[in-house]
């Protein structure tokens, strides 16, 4: 018997909204959630536009012996975790021991939190740092505490790894699913706006400069001029497809139909900035996702493009689209709903895949906020969301690194 | 800093509260007398609790201060070596 796995829960915290409901709703409108960077002060640094996470502070639902002890990017995940177990009607101490795993992707890591400690070091001395930095600023924090909050005990794991690594996550924990784990938390959350952190990207070129929102993020557009970096992420709770339907259940995303699967993967690395050879990777890439999926080109019905908004990499991206569906590229509407809140690193992909699976579900494929065209040859969605009857949906994300990657959702026939 | 003369539940119940989180006071940790783990302390909370009240009590507690098993031995261990320090 082949083991599909499903998505039965969704947490989301983004900069647009916090919950699905609110998240799904600012994405069908469109709106414009980029703002002036105010997690530090960023006068005198090169990067000002950011996505910020302003109306929930995730601190305010956990327990303080685990604020303490957690970096932002780790409270974003815990929170988001809960709204997805929620969703999912799933308690994880319901479930057989070691048959319930978690798998996160960070390319940030605990940053905030570093930085303070950092800053007590070098103005008050190494007896003012805390114990608690030696596991706060880990990358595998988030997996590590969601792991201890919910005594998951099944296979675990961290990516460490920026867009791409948040689909790559996703896949990760699907091959758990298809070896027989009956449930996996996945997904990633970002919290990068550390001085220090942002300091060791204003070397690659590729954040935006732009001092107003407006203009700041517009992939496939001729005024790309680099990414807004975002905060935030999601949580998505898998599960498999025949297990989850024997559940009882009364939840709205776990009895909702159609169910949607994540159906197929590819990955590839083509070097760090080497956005030129993405092309080809890129390109690598959705063909062993669509292999995976069983899926022929014609039967995308949307794709989530990657849209790094730097146009090299632009290019790169529709010429990979254009190599793979060929003429028929120009009927499948392509969408940068992040363009409306930021591109949050691995927490990205997590957010798109929420997105595609929402659009799979109602119909309607949320448009490209901020943008008003593209010269690509890409048929990008602005303005209006636009209806779909897509029954599989391609999600695409690139690395800063080199990683270029491709996920397959497909809704699963009733 | 100078060595101050005793450790308070007062300022260890502050302590415990601002360094692991675990919310307490100076009533519960002279009647019920909670161990850490009961505080939900773990023990890098309990390395950030001694390294603090070192900073407070202006001495190094130690590494007995470290393994202890509840605030009222820490509070014990601390106000021993305040006596003999002063």
């Amino acid at each position: 018997m082949t083991r599909r796995t499903v998505i039965t829960g969704m947490g989301v915290i983004a900069p647009s909204g916090t919950g699905v409901d609110a998240f799904w709703r600012s994405a069908l409108e469109g709106r414009r959630s980029l703002g002036r960077l105010s997690r530090y002060p960023c006068d005198g640094y090169p990067l000002t536009v950011a996505g910020e996470v302003r109306d929930y502070d995730p601190a305010d639902d956990i327990d303080s012996r685990i604020t303490v002890q957690t970096d932002r990017f780790t409270q974003f995940a815990l929170a988001a975790a809960d709204f997805a177990l929620k969703d999912a009607e799933l308690r994880p101490d319901e479930l057989p021991a070691y048959s319930f795993g978690a798998v996160t992707a960070s390319a940030a890591g605990g940053v905030e939190f570093g930085q303070r400690e950092i800053e007590r070091l070098w103005s008050r001395g190494p007896a003012h740092v805390g114990p608690y930095q030696s596991i706060a600023w880990f990358y595998a924090a988030s997996t590590g505490q969601l792991s201890i909050r919910h005594g998951l005990k099944g296979p675990c794991g961290v990516l460490v790894a920026d867009e791409s690594g948040g689909l790559d996550a996703i896949a990760h924990a699907a091959r758990d699913i298809r070896y027989g784990t009956t449930a996996m938390l996945v997904g990633g959350a970002e919290a990068p706006f550390a001085p220090f952190s942002m300091a060791c990207q204003y070397g690659h070129g590729l954040l935006s400069s732009a001092q107003e929102p407006d203009h700041a993020y517009l992939p496939f557009s001729t005024g790309a001029r680099g990414f807004v970096p975002a905060e935030g992420g999601a949580m998505l709770v898998l599960e498999e497809l025949e297990e989850q339907e024997a559940r009882p259940v009364t939840s709205r995303t776990t009895t909702a139909r159609p169910q949607v699967s994540v159906a197929g993967h590819g990955t590839t690395h083509t070097g760090a900035l080497r956005h030129e050879e993405s092309a080809e990777g890129l390109t690598k890439a959705i063909l062993a996702a669509l292999d995976e999926a069983e899926c022929a080109p014609g039967d995308i019905g949307v794709v989530f493009a990657d849209g790094l908004g730097v146009p090299v990499a632009d290019r790169a991206e529709a010429a990979a689209l254009r190599e793979v569906f060929g003429s028929a590229l120009d009927s499948v509407p392509v969408t940068v709903p992040k363009t409306g809140y930021g591109r949050a690193y691995a927490g990205a992909a997590a957010l798109d895949v929420t997105l595609a699976a929402l659009t799979l579900r109602h119909g309607l494929v949320p448009p490209t906020p901020y943008a008003d065209g593209t010269h690509l040859g890409v048929d990008l969605v602005t303005g209006a969301p636009r209806s779909t009857s897509a029954g599989a949906a391609l999600v695409l994300a690139r690395g800063l690194s080199g990683g270029n990657s491709a996920l397959v959702l497909r809704t699963v026939p009733a | 800093m100078s060595a101050s003369t005793a450790l308070s539940h007062e300022t260890l119940a502050e302590v415990i509260s601002r360094c692991a989180g675990a919310t307490t006071d100076a009533a519960t940790l002279r009647t019920a007398r909670p161990t850490f783990a009961e505080l939900g302390v773990d023990s890098l909370g309990l390395l950030g609790i001694v390294a603090e009240l070192e900073q407070v009590l202006g001495i190094p507690l130690g590494a007995d201060a470290e393994q202890s098993t509840s605030p009222d031995e820490l509070l014990g261990t601390a106000n021993a070596l305040l006596r003999s320090a002063a």
